[in-house]
């Protein structure tokens, strides 16, 4: 799954099991930001809900961990 | 006017061959002229420049693919046949790794028809790799492998497990046949391993060939089955993925199923199950109750049960530990702790 950079740190923050409040605080945005960006994430993959967003990553989380850009098969 | 042979007996489409025609009499062309002059629509002109360009038949001004240029009869023609002597240099190797595991493809199997490449080869691990996650995002329904490999390397199942992930979320059907030392291998090798609900696997003692196949409509092979590493055929000859077919079909008669003890993870109740398996699908909390006939209240309750069993926050969270899981998979049969999508990745794996 292709993450923009800002995507993948919002992810990774709500990953840690923090709330829309505390991710925006700690990335000095505002809350809308951060539900916009996971809607859009989620229209992209014609999903509807978090839950599917986070079965889809939670799929890939191999891919998502490896930074080294090695690939994921 | 340059006399310009018939095009469809190398394969091209009666519209890329129209077009083609077009663009040679007419000299270098704008779409729009084109599907104006010769009154097709525009998107059917479009698919036939693209299959022109990919064949060498034609190809876009630079920096604007509005407007098209003819390649030279005789250039076109070199190409054409170029591409099928290809084709049958790779039928003709395909077949020779067949034969040489005894699995017999008759002359007439190897006809190169088509401009489209039946058989293309996948060089190197990376390549396969690759092609092998588009193949599976393709596929719709099932996939098939089978593997005479005696134990599968630590990387391979480690390269494995997000393709597996992938395919069980998809719900794919799988059936997988190996040799019995695969699955006498540790078994911790598997905890922490997805178990696919839609997996069937399979034993036998020996196996002729490695073989991938999609859809019963595309076939991997290895493109040296003493080593791996060198890629793979990709193989969409009709007549010869039905016979790679048959050939599983009959092995997996003869095999004997595998029963795999699961590996432990933290079970679902029914309920939990079923509203998970609906939220999966996209459903909201309301929609779910009317669906189950239960109270809203009851579906909060239930994802903060679950939440809580899994040290969880948030809904996000859940999803992300159970996608890893796949434990959320509405269709519970089997009880199978084996990657098979190792299988897969082996071939050019560094085993």
């Amino acid at each position: 799954m292709e993450l923009t950079p800002r995507e993948k740190e919002i992810i990774s923050l709500l990953a840690d099991g923090h709330t829309d409040e505390a991710v925006a605080a700690r990335m000095g945005i505002s809350r809308r930001s951060i539900a916009y960006a996971i809607s859009g994430l989620m229209q992209r993959h014609d999903i509807t809900n978090r839950f599917q967003l986070g079965l889809l990553l939670g799929a890939q989380i191999d891919e998502l961990s490896n930074e080294e850009g090695e690939a994921p098969l | 006017m340059t006399a310009v042979p018939s095009l469809a007996r190398w394969g091209v489409s009666p519209h890329a061959d129209l077009v083609y025609r077009a663009l040679t009499i007419l000299g270098p062309n704008r779409v729009a002229d084109i599907n104006r002059s010769l009154d097709l629509p525009r998107e059917i002109v479009r698919s036939a420049l693209d299959e022109l360009y990919a064949v060498g038949g034609a190809t876009p001004f630079p920096g604007d693919d509005r407007e098209w240029k003819a390649a030279a009869p005789r250039d076109f023609l070199a190409a054409l046949k170029e591409r099928r002597e290809r084709e049958a240099r790779a039928l003709q190797a395909v077949r020779d790794i067949l034969d040489g595991t005894g699995i017999p493809i008759r002359e007439e199997q190897l006809i190169a028809g088509s401009l489209v490449g039946m058989v293309r080869p996948l060089n190197g691990s990376h390549k396969t790799r690759e092609r092998i996650a588009e193949l599976i995002a393709q596929t719709k329904q099932e996939r098939l492998s089978m593997s005479p490999q005696a134990a599968f390397g630590l990387e391979s199942r480690r390269a494995a497990a997000p393709v597996a992930r992938f395919a069980a979320l998809r719900g794919l059907a799988s059936k997988g046949i190996f040799v019995p030392t695969v699955y006498a291998e540790a078994p911790e090798q598997y905890s922490g391993e997805l178990r696919h609900r839609k997996d069937e696997n399979r034993q036998l003692a020996a196996l002729p060939v490695k073989v991938m196949i999609y859809d019963r409509r595309t076939a991997i092979i290895p493109l040296d089955p003493g080593d791996y590493h060198k890629g793979a055929w990709e193989i969409r000859n009709p007549s010869i993925v039905d016979t790679l077919v048959s050939l599983f079909l009959q092995r997996w008669e003869r095999a004997e199923p595998v029963k795999l003890t699961p590996t432990p993870g933290p079970a679902l109740t029914q309920r939990e199950t079923e509203i998970v398996s609906l939220m999966a699908e996209g459903l909201t909390d309301d929609t779910i109750a009317a669906r189950l006939n239960i109270s809203g209240r009851s579906i909060s309750y239930a994802m903060a049960g679950l939440m809580e069993r899994y040290q969880v926050r948030n809904r996000f969270q859940l999803g992300l530990l159970l996608g890893a899981q796949s434990t959320w998979q509405r269709h519970q049969t089997g009880t199978t702790g084996i990657e098979t999508g190792t299988s897969e990745t082996s071939i050019g794996e560094a085993d």
